[in-house]
């Protein structure tokens, strides 16, 4: 009996040293993976704070891991919840960052679309504008601008290919800016002249 | 009670009591003291430096701090690793407080960065801006087609585009962008310089002066009147006897400051003319028709034609007058005066009246300081 007793005692003893023993090596990989799925999708360039969150995340979770990798008695509890959590978070993160690279390549191929449209527009104003003796040398100069800024519109749909949609934004505000800035010379250039 | 324990006794109770005790380690290694608060301080902190972008102002003090971090946190691990009852967080808390402080630090250098590489950009754009700006007031006052280059208005597009990336806090792309601007316009300088040395050349200012001098000489000895344009100042000069009578504003082409050599280039000529026809109903109110081509023009328009500087079809053109119709529009080689003054003009002169077209006779031209300017200023 007293034998019997310190067996199932030993046993105990090793079952309470051993029952959270192992390092959840699974929910490591799978957040690691989701991790790496919202930094390949562009997170650090588009969501630098929400990537800054998840990395942390993980790295909060890894060192939780390693000190109960080196505790005498292991409990992964905690570190399963955190990488549940931080695997949740760059799950979801991911899908901000394809939203929100959308939200930013719709906005690239609307400016564009407006510049172009714009200098469309001013071309025909500027054929319309009377060539009298009084514009016809703002009128030149004014087309020679426009042939300016309508030889970079072509930059804006490489740069929007090339997943560059902040610089295709700007490039195409730019050339807008500038087609408009031309428009308004035109359009007061006609005024004078009428 | 008092039966239980010799039961225990009998049983054999001390193996049992360590097996008991060893069963209840794992609960008390579970329970953990908290962590010093610097420790949540310092990954807000953390958190924190990033949001405002300080990795991307001060990369290299935000690595030294996230290196100091990391050793904090290892530290950290070292200790909660560590069985509970020899676990000492004073060390910790003393790290994690350093590095709040250094945090602190690499913040304010990162913040005095971003405002010195901003206020640094934007002074390059406003120097680029600036000369473009020249240039365009220059290209306004010449209006000649030779600056009004597409490299201006692509220079003002890029000037545009670094200003949002400099918002945008985005110092590689502004950089980048305002060093294309100051290419383009480099460009667009250098273009028109190749295309205005002549205006530069001390030689051919020399040469106008003599031509002038030598009309305005044959005019005193004469007594009769002179017409001398200066295509550079956009100015008619009338003279009697080689004194001057008056100045009149005159209007010329798009192409007005290169030397006419061919039909359709909307040039003026440069040289040594004279009034062979008065056109009392012109198109342009009154016209004075002077003799383009003279024997020098053909003689250059037949070597740029071997040269193959024109095409075999182009011809030398002509009808080039003083007219009528004002000064602020363009003509096609011709040059143009306000009608009130075109009638001053025509009263005055006759035919065979010499003209002396030139380019300029000043050395120190607008042109040339401008564009030396926006050369060795930048």
């Amino acid at each position: 009996m007293k034998r019997i007793l310190v067996v199932l005692a030993s046993l105990a003893l090793v079952a309470s040293l051993t029952a959270c023993a192992k390092a959840p090596t699974e929910e490591i990989n799978a957040t690691k993976a989701a991790v790496d799925s919202a930094v390949a999708e562009g997170a650090q360039q588009y969501t630098p704070e929400d990537y800054k969150v998840v990395t942390d995340g993980l790295a909060a979770a890894n060192a939780e891991i390693k000190v109960q990798e080196e505790k005498f008695f292991k409990n992964f509890d905690k570190a399963k919840q955190m990488l549940a959590k931080t695997k949740a978070d760059a799950e979801a993160l991911k899908g901000k960052v394809a939203q929100r690279k959308e939200e930013l390549k719709q906005a690239a191929i609307a400016t564009l679309a407006q510049a172009t449209t714009a200098l469309a527009e001013a071309k025909d104003l500027l054929a319309k504008a009377p060539k009298g003796k009084g514009s016809k040398a703002d009128i030149e100069a004014m087309q020679t601008d426009l042939a300016g800024v309508e030889a970079m519109l072509p930059e804006v749909q490489p740069m929007i290919d090339g997943g560059d949609f902040v610089g295709a934004n700007e490039k195409a505000n730019a050339i807008l800016a500038r087609i408009t800035a031309v428009t308004d010379e035109v359009k007061a250039a006609i005024e004078k002249k009428q | 009670m008092a039966k239980i324990g010799p039961a225990l006794r009998r049983l054999g109770a001390g193996p049992i009591i360590v097996a008991l005790i060893f069963s209840l380690l794992p609960l008390a290694g579970c329970s953990e003291p908290p962590l010093p608060a610097e420790v949540d301080l310092a990954v807000k902190q953390d958190q924190d430096l990033w949001k405002v972008g300080v990795p991307r102002y001060a990369p290299r003090e935000y690595d030294e701090y996230a290196a100091a971090l990391r050793a904090g946190q290892e530290l950290l691990i070292s200790e909660r690793s560590k069985f509970l009852w020899f676990q000492n967080y004073d060390p910790v808390a003393k790290l994690f407080s350093e590095l709040i402080v250094h945090g602190e630090q690499v913040r304010t250098a990162a913040l005095t960065a971003k405002a010195r590489e901003t206020t640094d950009l934007n002074l390059q754009i406003i120097k680029v801006s600036e000369r473009l700006r020249i240039l365009r007031d220059l290209a306004d006052e010449i209006r000649d087609k030779k600056l009004s280059t597409r490299g201006m208005a692509r220079a003002e597009t890029l000037i545009n585009e670094a200003r949002g990336h400099v918002k945008n806090g985005d110092w590689t792309k502004a950089r980048r962008t305002i060093s294309e601007a100051s290419l383009n316009l480099d460009g667009a300088v250098k273009a028109t310089r190749q295309s205005m040395a002549r205006f530069a050349d001390s030689q051919q200012i020399a040469h106008w002066r003599t031509l002038v001098a030598n009309a305005i000489q044959q005019s005193r000895r004469s007594g009769g009147y002179l017409i001398v344009v200066n295509k550079l100042d956009r100015e008619l000069s009338l003279y009697k006897s080689g004194q001057l009578v008056k100045t009149y504003p005159a209007g010329m082409g798009i192409n007005y400051l290169t030397d006419k050599l061919y039909s359709g280039d909307r040039a003026t000529p440069e040289g040594q003319y004279k009034i062979i026809r008065k056109l009392p109903a012109s198109k342009f109110y009154k016209a004075l028709l002077i003799n383009y081509p003279n024997e020098q023009d053909e003689r250059e328009f037949a070597l740029a034609k071997r040269q193959g500087k024109i095409t075999k079809n182009a011809r030398i053109g002509g009808l080039i007058e003083i007219h009528g119709g004002g000064t602020a529009g363009l003509t096609n080689g011709c040059v143009a005066l306000d009608d009130r003054q075109m009638l001053e003009l025509y009263n005055t002169v006759d035919i065979g009246t010499p003209v002396v077209i030139v380019g300029t006779l000043s050395a120190n031209n607008t042109l040339c300081s401008t564009l030396d300017s926006l050369c060795n200023e930048y």
